[in-house]
Formats: structure tokens, sequence, C-alpha cells
């Protein structure tokens, strides 16, 4: 093929192309030698230099002039043999250079053949590259050519070798590295066969190097794996840096998890391989499981935990917002149960820490078993499960899923030799369409079980619309009240207490607090109330309350010092809740706002439940003592309702027992007799209690003229109720003050005895209803 | 390295013994033999400049694959051999330049050379000519890492081996089937050659890759293959993957230690361990490369 570049071109040549090449060749770094030898084929005659340029000139030592007519092997040992230089093509082997110096370089030549025929110029016509006339017509001399065969040799530069000497010694360094790195390495020169693994890839697999050669390092790719493996190499050899986390298996069987990261390596004329590196993974990846395992597992119980819970959630509300149920009028029926533990905190104080957790690893079995394959039982906190369950496609499989799982907290848990019976509360949410953020079904299934511990505990709650109403509302309600807490835009009324008598002087006012809803209305003083113990609001209320109605007395006293009113109650009473008796500075707050007002202590009457004593006894006697040193009184609200022993009654730092309105309630409606059967004779047990410990006695509740009847004739200090008056309002009761102070008794009253009173009251029949042990009264204590 | 001996040309003068007894049809043989070699590029010039195109280090795989595109028959050979469980890809190469990648240039090259030599039509004298030859380049390829030299030479080198075969008996078709027939075994045959044409086919074969711009060092070491004494590693390579290659398919074959033909760099018990693997991947390119 290089015939063809040289054969047929030379005949009509310009003889300016042939001079600009004759002077590229004499000016190139390359050296170039042209010899030639008689064509006749003698084979004595010996191949002579006719021309050298500049370069080989340098590189032999010798000005160019010299060498011509110098057999060839002289300076080029090995490249004056017959059998090296030949006409049909050309040929490259290797020579020792000879300097004049005397020293020999192994070097290479290409020898080209130079057709006959050729137009080249004479070569004995250039002595001197440098020098020579280039414009010189060589025509002339052609007959110089007849009977000799030429050839140009090029003579490898002593640069090239240096270039790959360098290339070489590169090649070694990094097989050298490669070789001893600790990193597993293996290269491949052509498609997926290696041509080279290092010691660290033969040990990972332990099997000797040699026979990972080739495709033999594939034998340990797992099946499974290979197709990826393979595809990674045929990506890579297609010139694409690829990753991959594959196994491979080793000779003694075992599987490890290695990263295979490959890279392209391309070698000019061999075509595409890649060298890879191959990292053992297998620590790491169990290393990082078992910190996934941990992320996302409650490690009590083994059961996911609240971030598992909450991407499982995620993931099928979107699998659920996939349309693939077209036309399925229904949804899958995905249903969320929040399981509270009812009264588990008394296991845990009561039995210690240890057995709380056995009783909740227990439960976390049973509630495992209690579901099927692709439910899931979570424990996201505390005492608190949930499960996620499929298939709830009506309300009795809602029923059937609930009553399992409360079945299955039921039965009896042995613990520390002890046989407990547990008790749930069940809140269900079913999974909306579409379905809303993960947080927000368990805030509405958490919403749930509250209206089943409302409703007593050991329940179920399907959160219906119904529900989720009343609790959006809630949390409204909550909202507002905090704000109004805040504004100081809570009302408070007042509820005469009376010395019997006909007309009855009021000799007190119990303060209570009333809230109207700027949008609602007047709002169920145990309903906010509760809410504000839910939400910490309490101690504020309290606090409000004690300072307006310290101001209102404050207000009154005056107006009877400067001849406005003929009457002022001798003391408010306040209710205080355990909260804020318990609360530090209780005392002082008290005290200061009672100086502030401009009154006494004994002007103060501190109405605490008895359940708010029960609970912690100590703290309370020491705060209620300090104040009752300075003449506070303070009255047991609700007697008789709560479980306190008679035994400590003594002990209580109190003045009055105000009788629940429960005993009251049934004197009026006992059937025994005029006068009450079986509710007598406890009405009559509390006041006789009262007086053998030297306790004032208020009846609260007294609605009917025979209960005041009764309550009068067993002895009661004083009365408090419907009969005299409702809750009225500030202004109502300054106009009853006014009226001398005094009240009649007003049996079937419907309003209240004041004129005004209606209007600013809270709703219906707040004080009429029993109320419940659990729901607080309303009431307002000092903070 | 380079040994400062060139391929010399298809001149029966390797050695004063061969010259006296090459007769004038010998002479005529090497003079049409060397006419082929210059005519068989014409015949297949698609072969022939993929043939130059992967000595040139612009080339790649796409200017390469277009190239080889023209001649379908090559492609198709390319492809087959690409799926080929020798290079670990089994039926995932598709187009014809990733074939190319995957089986890299060197094979490209031997594959265009094979075509070029008509090796697609092989003489029905040839007895198991492929089985033997990829049997060669298989077992040559194998051997490779362990003599220190890159394994798609070894592999096409020894796939071409036998090139030579082919071209004499293209040359020469009268008498050569002749002598093929007479020889016993592989020596018999090479020691036959050299007193008929002072040369033998595998000398041939080099001349074919020098005359066809093969790298000069690749048809240097394949004539050195046959030749007594030292040899390039390369040649080493192709020497043990002839000897297992005979001992496969001749079993009138007297085995040569194969310590003697490595100079004690591969025993005989690593040539066992080839034997099976190499048999089995050289029957599947086989029924690749010949359906």
């Amino acid at each position: 093929m290089e015939l063809e570049a040289w054969r047929g071109r030379g005949d009509d040549l310009h003889p300016g192309v042939s001079a600009a090449l004759l002077h590229l060749v004499g000016a190139g770094d390359q050296p170039v030698v042209v010899v030639s030898r008689p064509a006749d084929g003698l084979p004595v005659e010996v191949p002579r230099i006719r021309w050298a340029n500049a370069a080989a000139a340098d590189l032999l030592g010798v000005a160019a002039d010299h060498l011509v007519d110098l057999a060839v092997s002289r300076v080029l040992r090995g490249a004056g043999a017959a059998s090296v230089l030949l006409h049909e093509r050309s040929t490259r082997f290797a020579v020792q250079a000879l300097t004049s110096a005397g020293s020999a370089r192994s070097t290479e030549v290409v020898a080209w053949p130079v057709p006959l025929g050729t137009a080249l110029s004479r070569p004995t016509h250039l002595r001197s590259a440098g020098a020579a006339p280039l414009g010189e017509r060589p025509g002339s001399e052609r007959t110089a050519l007849e009977g000799e065969d030429y050839w140009v040799l090029q003579i490898a530069l002593p640069s090239d070798e240096r270039t790959s000497a360098t290339l070489r010694a590169a090649e070694e360094r990094f097989a050298t590295l490669a070789q001893s790195s600790p990193v597993p390495t293996i290269v491949s020169d052509v498609g997926a066969r290696l041509s080279h693994v290092n010691d660290a890839f033969a040990e990972l697999l332990g099997v000797p190097a040699d026979t990972l050669h080739g495709t033999g390092w594939l034998a340990h790719v797992p099946e499974e794996e290979r197709a990826a493996v393979v595809q990674a190499v045929a990506d890579v050899l297609d010139g694409h840096r690829t990753a991959l986390d594959t196994r491979l298996c080793r000779a003694d069987g075992q599987l490890r998890w290695v990263q295979l990261r490959l890279a392209p390596s391309r070698t000019p004329g061999y075509g595409a391989g890649f060298i890879a590196t191959v990292e053992d993974v297998t620590e790491r990846l169990a290393r990082e499981s078992r910190l996934a395992y941990q992320a996302q597992h409650d490690l009590l119980t083994g059961l996911p935990n609240r971030l598992a819970l909450l991407e499982h959630l995620s993931a099928l509300s979107a699998q659920q917002e996939r349309p693939t149920r077209a036309g399925h009028g229904s949804g899958p029926g995905i249903g969320v149960l929040v399981v509270d533990l009812d009264d588990f905190k008394t296991v845990n104080d009561g039995l210690g820490p240890e057995a709380g957790d056995e009783v909740l690893v227990e439960v976390a079995r049973r509630l495992s078993r209690t579901v099927r394959g692709a439910d899931l039982v979570a424990r996201p906190g505390g005492d608190e499960f949930v499960l996620v369950c499929h298939d709830l496609v009506d309300a009795d499989a809602v029923a059937a899923t609930a009553r399992r799982v409360l079945d299955a907290v039921l039965a009896p848990v042995d613990v520390n030799g002890l046989r407990l019976r547990l008790g749930a509360s069940v809140g269900v949410v079913l999974l909306p369409e579409p379905p809303g953020p993960p947080e927000e079904l368990l805030r509405d299934a958490a919403i749930a079980v509250a209206e089943a511990k409302a409703a007593g505990g050991g329940r179920w709650q399907v959160l219906d619309d119904a529900v989720r109403r009343t609790a959006r509302r809630t949390l409204r309600l909550i909202a507002d009240l905090r704000e109004a807490v805040a504004r100081g835009a809570l009302d408070v009324a007042y509820q005469p207490v009376v010395q019997p008598g006909r007309p009855a002087e009021v000799v007190g006012v119990e303060a209570l607090v009333r809230w109207r809803h700027p949008e609602f209305g007047p709002v169920d003083p145990q309903t906010f109330v509760g809410l504000a113990e839910r939400s910490n609001l309490v101690a504020a209320l309290d606090a409000h309350v004690l300072t307006v109605a310290l101001r209102d007395l404050a207000r009154w006293r005056a107006g009877v010092a400067a001849g406005d009113l003929p009457h002022a109650p001798r003391w408010v009473a306040v209710n205080v809740s355990a909260t804020t008796l318990s609360a530090p500075g209780f005392a002082e707050g008290v005290r200061r706002r009672v100086a502030d007002a401009g009154l006494q202590l004994a002007d103060v009457c501190l109405e605490v439940t008895e359940t708010a004593l029960a609970t912690d006894l100590l703290a309370c006697r020491t705060v209620l003592e300090g104040l009752r040193a300075d003449g506070i009184t303070v009255a047991v609200d609700d007697f008789g309702t709560g479980f306190s022993s008679l035994a400590y009654l003594k002990d209580l730092p109190v003045d009055h027992l105000k009788v629940d309105r429960s005993f009251v309630r049934d004197l009026h409606s006992s059937g025994d007799g005029p006068r009450g059967g079986p509710a007598r004779a406890v009405a009559a047990a509390v006041v006789s209690l009262a007086r053998t410990l030297g306790l004032g006695v208020v009846a609260e509740g007294v609605e009917t003229l025979e209960q005041d009847a009764v309550l009068v004739e067993l002895g009661c200090d004083y009365l408090q109720g419907y009969l005299y008056s409702r809750p009225v309002p500030a202004d109502a009761l300054v106009e009853v003050l006014r009226a001398g102070g005094t009240l009649q008794p007003q049996p079937a009253a419907p309003a209240p005895v004041s004129p005004v009173g209606s209007a600013s009251v809270g709703p219906a029949p707040v004080s009429s209803a029993p109320r419940p042990a659990t729901v607080p009264a309303p009431r307002q204590v000092p903070a | 390295m380079r040994a400062t001996e060139p391929v010399t040309g298809l001149s029966p003068a390797p050695g004063p013994a061969a010259t006296s007894s090459v007769d004038d049809s010998a002479v005529a043989v090497l003079g049409r033999l060397s006419a082929a070699l210059d005519d068989l590029p014409a015949q297949r010039p698609v072969a022939a400049r993929v043939i130059a195109e992967t000595d040139d280090v612009r080339s790649d795989a796409r200017s390469l694959g277009h190239t080889l595109g023209f001649d379908p028959a090559l492609t198709a050979k390319v492809l087959r051999l690409a799926n080929s469980a020798y290079f670990g890809l089994s039926g995932r190469v598709g187009a014809p330049s990733f074939a190319i990648t995957v089986v890299g240039f060197a094979t490209v090259r031997s594959l265009a050379v094979a075509a070029m030599a008509g090796l697609e039509d092989t003489p029905a004298v040839l007895e198991s000519f492929w089985e033997r030859s990829l049997l060669t380049a298989v077992a040559a390829g194998e051997i490779a890492a362990r003599l220190g030299v890159k394994a798609p030479d070894a592999f096409s080198l020894g796939m071409l081996s036998r090139l030579g075969q082919a071209l004499l008996v293209r040359c020469d078709p009268e008498h050569y089937p002749a002598l093929l027939a007479a020889a016993g075994d592989r020596e018999e045959l090479l020691e036959a050659e050299n007193r008929r044409y002072g040369v033998t086919h595998t000398r041939v074969s080099a001349e074919a890759l020098a005359a066809w711009s093969f790298p000069e060092d690749l048809a240097h070491a394949l004539s050195q293959v046959d030749r007594a004494g030292w040899a390039v590693p390369l040649a080493v390579a192709v020497r043990v993957g002839l000897e297992l290659s005979e001992r496969i398919v001749d079993p009138a074959h007297t085995p040569r230690p194969v310590e003697h033909l490595t100079s004690g760099h591969v025993r005989e018990a690593e040539l066992d361990a080839l034997r099976l693997p190499v048999q089995r991947t050289a029957a599947d390119m086989v029924r690749l490369l010949t359906s």
C-alpha cells in the first residue's frame, strides 16, 4: 500500500514540489539517509549512502558530506544485509548506529524501496542538505538512477526510544501499583476477558490469580447476578464509567457483597477494555443494614418505629393515589388503628419500668399475631401501638378487627409473678380518598383514641365525620381560649353563698369563670375548663379569676364605705386546681394580688377539691397552712366524691367542707319519706363529721325548699344553689347588694333571682347537672 | 523487543540445506503465492481497509464499525464471535461497533485477514481447518498471560497460524493436497513443506500478514513459531496453542513436552488443565464462525 503512494506520483511532479519535499526531509528532525546499490544483483555490491539529512549527520556524528558513498553498514550495522532491503515492500529492522565517537546504539530502521523509474533527483546531487541549491532541476541527472536500486532509510529517533521507554516505565509503575494495591483490581484488555488481576482480587475470591484470567472470573459471579455484571461490562466497554453493587462467590462458597467500579480504558490498535476495582463492602453493608434496622425499628419490641410507620403510610398513600382501581367505588379499605394501653402508667410506676417493658413486649407479640401478612404493627412510642390493616371493607370488618385487637390486649399478662389485666383504647381511621399526609392520619387516629378513652377506655372508636368535627372544633376552641385568656376576655360570674334565714343574708360569693365565644356564644364551663387543663391554661385562668374577684370585692367594700351599698360579702371564694396549688410561687402570688387589691387574706376562701388535696398532700399542706396562718380560709370542694380517707381528713389544713351537690340532690329525689331516706343519713353524717372536726359546712346545689329545710335542720352553716341564686354577673350581684344583700328562696324560678342576670351568664343548666368526678367543676384560683 | 532479523519475504533461502531441494515448480508456486498476496486485497477491499484501519491510532470502534459494515459477511462473523462464550458477553452484543469493542481490534483484524485469504470457503483437503485454528487461538490466548503477552495478540496469531495452508492449496492445488495426505502429523508436514518450498506454511502465514500490513511484530512473531531456537514470547504462546490443538485433534500427534516449547514457563499440568475449557470454547466458536 505504501508502494502505491510512491508509485506513479513523481513522473509529473513539479520541480518546486520535489524541492519542497526535499527541503522538508532535509530540515526534519527524523534522521533519514538514502542508499542505493547496483540493480544487476551482484551480491558483492553493498548498499552505499547517497544522501543524508542533517538529523542523520547529527545522530552519526559525521558531516553529511562525509557520509556520502560510505557503505551503509559502516554506520548502520545490520542495514547492509541483502535480506533486509526488499524491492517489494518496506521493511523494518533493528540496527546498531555507530557514531564517529565509537559508540554503538541500538535503534530501528524502516527501509522504503524507491520504485524503479521514479523521477527522483539524483541523490549525489544533494551532497549537503543544508546548503544544496534546492531549486536545481533534477531531470537532467535522470540517467544516474539507472542501474541502481534506491531505498530511503528512516532511523528511529533517540527521542522516540525515550518516549517509549518512558511509556514502558509508566506502564510498569502502574502494574506494580495495581499489583500491590490492597484494593482488588482487575484489568481487561478485550471484552469481558481479564488480562490481569491483582493479588488482592485473587485473595478476595480465595483462588490463584491465573484462574481468574480470561473469563474465569465470571465463574465467581453468582448466576442471578451475572446479567447485571455482564451489562455493566457492556456499558463500560461502550465507554461509560459504571458502578454496581453485586455479589461474588468465594472459593469456599461464601458470598461477598462487592462494589464494582468500572472505568473504560482504550488501547490504540486494540480497542476497548476496562479497569475495575472490586471493593468488598460486605461488612459495611452489614453495618449499614444494622443501622438502617435500628433507624426503622423500636429496639424493645422489634416492631417498626414511628419513622418506618410514616414511611409505610406514605407508600400506601402513593399507591392509592395511582388510579389502579378505576371503576372501583370504594377504596381498598385500609385502616389505621391506634392502640393505647389504659393505665399503663400504673404498671410502670407500680411494678417498675422493667415490668412495663415486659408488658409492652408481650402486647407487641400479641398484636403481631392478630394481623395478616400485608398488615403492619408499629410502636411509634410509649404505650402506643399502631396497626395498619387491609381489607377493612365495611363496618363489620372494622368491628371484628378492633375486637380482635382489644381481646389480644385484654387477656391477662403474667409479670413478676403477678397476673395483670390490661385494657386498651382503640382509635380507628380509614384511609380517606384522596389520602392525606400520614401525620394527619395519625393525628386523626389519636383523636379517635382520645374519644375512646374519654368514653371510659376498653373500647374502640372509629373517627367518623361527627368525631372529626368535634375534634376540629376543640382545636379551634383551644386556640381561641388561649387568646381570650391572654386578653383577659373571660368573664367572672358570682354565685351567692347565704346564711339560712328568711330572708337569707349573702355572706360570701363563689367566683366562677364564664366564656362567651365571639362566634359560638357562651361555652359550657365544663368544656372549656377541661380544655384549659389539657392545654396548660389553668394557671393563667385561675390567676385571671382571682384578680377580677379581688377587684370586684374591693369595689363593693369601697361602695359600702362610701355609703353607696348597704352590704358587701364577707369573702370571695375562688377555686384552686391541684396544678395551680403545687405551682411554685403560688402563695406569694395570692398574697401579692390580695395586697394589690387592698384586701386581707381573710377576705379570700380557697376552694380545693378533695382529689387535688389527695394528689399531693404534703405540698398542699405546706402551702395552705402558710396562707391559713395569715387568715385565709380553705374549703374542701365536692366533699364526699373523692376517696380521701377520714383518717387524714383531720390533718387537712381546712376550714370548711362543701357537701357535694349529689348528696343534696338525693335529698330532694328520695322517695323514702318527706325528708329523704338514706341520702339524708349520709348528709347528716357529713355534717356531723364536720362538726366533730370543728369545720364549717357549706351545702351546694340547693334547689328546693325541701332540701333547704333538711339542710338547715341538719345544721349546715351556709347554703348555695339555684333556690337562692344562679351565678350572676358582677353588676347583677351589685343590684342584690344594693337591695340589702339578702335573698328569698325561689324554688321554681327558671331564671336567676336577679332581673339582669340571665343575659350574660353561661348556658343553661350547668350547675344543676351532677358533675362526673373526673371532670373538674368550673372554678378559679389564684396563681 | 524486536529481533534483528526481519521477515524476509518468500525467497526460498532460510538455510543452505533447503535451497538445493526446491525445484522449479516450487519456485513457480512461490511466485503465484507472491502474486496472490498482492491480488487478494483487491478482491476483498473492505477487509483490506479494515486491516489498515485497525492499525491506525485514529480509529475507534465506531469508525471501524462503519467500514466493517460494507462487508456483511465479515460483520456477521465479528458479531457472532462477540457473542461467543469466550468474550463472556454471550447474546448481548447487537451493534457491529460494539462487537468490535468486545472482541478487540486484533481479532477483527484476524477475521479480516481470514476473509481476505478466502478462509470462509476452506478447501475440503484442509480437514478440520477451523477447529484446529480456533483451538490454537483459544489456547494461545489462554496461555498468553502466563507468558506476559497480550491475549488478543496471541489469539489472533493463533487463529491465523495455519493461514499459509490455505494459500498453499490455492497456489499449488496439485501437489500440496498430496503433501498433506502423506504427512503423518504436523511435524512431518512442516518437513515436507520445507523440502518442497523451502518454507513452512507458518512462514507463509507470516508473509501474508506482513504483506497485508499486519503489525510487523505480529508477523515477525509468527515467522518464529516453527523456527528452531529462541523465539519471542508471543511466538511461544502460539507454539503452545498449536501443540494443544494437535493433541486434541490429531491422535497420531506425538506430544512435545510443553516445558521444552516454552523454556520451562508452562508445565504439562497447566496445559492439561486448559484442555477441556479450551475445547469447549473453541467448539462454540467453530459453530458460530462456520455455520
